[in-house]
């Protein structure tokens, strides 16, 4: 962690309590968001979400494969997150570890909802093929490129942008496959189904300082944090997933406060995001 | 699957499919639970301390069928590996034995559960424990769960506190949580294995009871506010009731009369 | 507050700040100005000392098993030497005070901490022999790896060692301990024991 000296940490704080921070935003103000669509071709779907100096990819790869024996009806979904040691020489080796584990639980519990699947960002039933025997297995692979804190929010941003950006081949499945056989299948390379992303949740990350909690905390900001819940909420404004890191108590009436104030800024976040997602899919289709 | 051995086994194993007829219709509000509790009832809760002689501190709990048993060793010398630091630390490490669940060590099969409880478990207690008073030192808190019943990772949570109190680790106050799953439109406290499969989403709160603090929420699901609000409030309401009965098990009342008053409503 | 002593578990409130200090076992609370116990035991209340300037009593919460002790800055320590190298010594501490530790704790006793004059002379094999059992005071927590130790001062130093015969040695000198089976004289840095 970046070394602060008493004064800078007083800074910090106290510019937190009076509502104006190092970088001139105010507690809810989120740093400007720049998102960039398909800029991995290797990939089913990709996109690149930059806010301030922090800066990930996500990659979205659809794999044929078998359901699972309990969940016949249901694709796969795995996320995965890496972190780079381009963005800190900390996350070298075995050093990251630890954080990606962390984000990639997150993000896990953010986006895919409940056990029977309420609740979920992704409509599992929507990747069976053939039930029981064939589905999509969706990779959702997640990159720190460069680390200057809210990465949960980062990644939840840039796994929505590259789930719109994402084209399932159409599938077509050979007539005729009875009994345990494997269906023959024929994967189309023209034509794509795009993918449903209304119901995919953005997170919202409520960083606990002093008395007060701020949004979209920077990496200094973050070294000062009691503690801090990440919240995921859809477009109906209801609840997908909720952790909280860092080891301090918080009155359960505070919590309840925190929800209600991230309902407020999920929807700015939604439709800013939205409008940028619209305009980097146009930009790219034109280039 | 386990038993498909080249010799015919000699004693009869059931198939562990057959075991249960699983044709629970929840969301129905005539239906009690499997086992007969009200929608807000928590298992018979059972605690124990001092169960594990070689280590400085441990505990033992049943929730139902969920067993599980804590050692807390130390505080002892960190890992060479480790970097100085000025306070304490906290290793943590949640394991299930190989019959723990239904299909013999399904718990390693889906993958890093035990991981993602370890560092759960982490979570809920450095927030808790004054680490200030074992500089440089680490406190080694093992978890192992006997039996899964469901309900694991706060049963864990709540056994762990227990050990670490046991082991004379200075501590802001004892941790407990509780967790609630959302069936159809029913809130169902401390559920079991078989509810939670068919749960639509999950709630785990963790408290300080006398503190009256959250230390961890982790929800998954989705929730609406108002539900969020019940969930939280069955939730503290059901640790500060564990929270007594921690506490007598610490002073040392007679345990075996505490399983008969433990059933909280 | 009631009667002297009662059984406490970590969390339970004690009393209020403004009436109560923080003993051993005991915490405030800044958020609420509320003492609490952080360990189960014996809750006890100590009136404070006559000239104390402060003089609201201490709630301390003792009795139960505390965990085990650990090294800190000034406490005293036994330790056996595992290794001796040219620039220090290595010792596992054995006792804190007059308790014996439960864990092993490792430190280090490095050539400047050997004793308190002519540092610039000392010759960490004159000092001390691995077996040897020293007595020495923690001067830090150290490194991530070991407490450091130190022998400067004379009830500190070596208190048994065996000699290459494999008796007691019996000391002669600040510097010197002599085999009682073959009269050979071994070179320590002696501590003064009792008197």
């Amino acid at each position: 962690m970046v070394g602060l000296s008493i004064g800078e940490k007083h800074f910090i704080q106290g510019g937190i309590a009076q509502d104006l921070r190092s970088d001139g935003r105010k507690r809810l103000t989120t740093r400007p968001i720049y998102v960039e669509t398909g800029v991995i071709s290797q990939a089913n779907g990709s996109a690149r979400v930059r806010m301030g100096a922090t800066d990930v990819i996500a990659s979205v790869k659809a794999e044929l494969g078998r359901p699972n024996a309990l969940q016949p009806d249901k694709g796969k979904v795995v996320v995965n997150v890496d972190c780079s040691p381009t963005a800190a020489p900390m996350f070298e080796g075995r050093g990251g570890e630890e954080l990606s584990a962390e984000l990639s639980v997150a993000l896990q519990c953010c986006l895919l909802g409940g056990k029977s699947g309420s609740g979920a960002g992704i409509d599992l039933s929507s990747l069976v093929v053939v039930e029981g025997k064939i589905c999509w297995d969706l990779y959702i692979d997640g990159l720190v490129v460069s680390s200057d804190g809210n990465l949960l929010d980062a990644l939840g941003a840039a796994i929505k942008a590259a789930l719109s950006n994402t084209g399932i081949p159409k599938v077509n499945v050979a007539a005729g496959a009875s009994g345990d056989e494997q269906p023959e299948v024929d994967v189309s390379d023209e034509e794509f189904l795009q993918f449903d992303t209304s119901r995919v949740p953005v997170i919202v990350t409520l960083t606990k300082v002093g008395r007060h909690y701020i949004v979209d905390a920077t990496s200094e900001e973050e070294s000062q944090m009691s503690s801090a819940v990440s919240i995921s909420i859809n477009r109906q404004g209801h609840i997908c997933g909720l952790t909280k890191r860092g080891g301090a108590g918080l009155d359960p009436s505070i919590i309840l406060d925190m929800i209600s104030v991230a309902k407020t800024v999920s929807e700015q976040l939604i439709n800013t995001l939205d409008s940028h997602i619209a305009a980097a899919e146009a930009g790219e289709e034109e280039s | 699957m386990a038993g498909k051995g080249g010799a015919t086994p000699s004693t009869y194993s059931p198939s562990p499919t057959t075991q249960k007829t699983k044709s629970l219709s929840f969301g129905n509000d005539e239906v009690l639970r499997p086992d007969d509790r009200e929608w807000h009832q928590c298992r018979p809760a059972f605690f124990q301390i001092g169960v594990v002689a070689a280590a400085a501190g441990s505990a033992y709990a049943d929730f139902g069928s969920t067993k599980v048993i804590v050692s807390v060793f130390g505080p002892r010398e960190s890992k060479k590996a480790m970097m100085y630091s000025d306070i304490g630390r906290l290793n943590c490490n949640v394991s299930y034995t190989n019959f723990a669940t239904p299909v013999r060590g399904q718990a390693y099969d889906l993958g890093s559960d035990h991981k993602e409880f370890s560092s759960m478990l982490h979570k809920a207690l450095e927030g808790a424990t004054i680490l200030e008073t074992f500089p440089k030192t680490t406190v080694d808190v093992f978890a192992l769960v006997l039996e899964s019943g469901g309900s694991d990772l706060p049963v864990v949570i709540s056994c762990a506190s227990l050990a670490l109190a046991d082991a004379g680790i200075m501590m802001y106050d004892l941790v407990t949580s509780v967790s609630v799953s959302c069936l159809g439109k029913n809130l169902v406290l401390d559920p079991t294995l078989e509810e939670e499969s068919y749960q639509d989403g999950s709630l785990i709160l963790t408290c300080m009871p006398s503190r009256d603090e959250v230390t961890q929420l982790t929800i998954t699901g989705e929730w609406s506010t108002p539900k969020i609000n019940e969930g939280m409030k069955i939730c503290t309401d059901a640790c500060s009731k564990f929270s007594q009965i921690m506490k007598s098990c610490l002073k040392g009342l007679d345990s075996a009369l505490e399983e008969e008053d433990s059933n909280v409503d | 507050m009631g009667e002297d002593s009662e059984w406490v578990t970590p969390g339970e409130v004690l009393g209020k700040a403004s009436k109560f200090k923080a003993g051993r076992g005991a915490y405030v609370s800044p958020d609420n100005l509320t003492v609490y116990a952080s360990l189960t035991g014996l809750r006890r209340i100590i009136s404070p000392p006559p000239d104390s300037p402060d003089q609201r009593p201490t709630i301390e919460v003792t009795g139960h098993k505390a965990h085990g002790a650990i090294p800190e800055p000034g406490s005293i320590v036994i330790a056996r030497v595992t290794k001796v190298m040219a620039r220090m010594a290595s010792a596992d501490i054995m006792c804190l005070g007059t308790k014996s530790v439960r864990e092993k704790f490792t430190g280090i006793i490095r050539l400047q901490d050997v004793r308190a004059t002519e540092i610039d002379k000392v010759d960490m094999h004159m000092s001390f022999h691995p077996g040897d059992i020293v007595r020495a005071v923690v001067l830090s927590l150290g490194d991530a790896r070991a407490y450091y130790l130190s022998t400067a001062k004379n009830e500190l130093g070596v208190i048994s060692a065996q000699s290459a015969a494999g008796a007691t040695m019996v000391p002669i000198s600040w510097t010197e301990m002599q085999c009682p089976l073959t009269g050979q004289i071994e070179h320590r840095k002696v501590a003064k024991v009792g008197g």
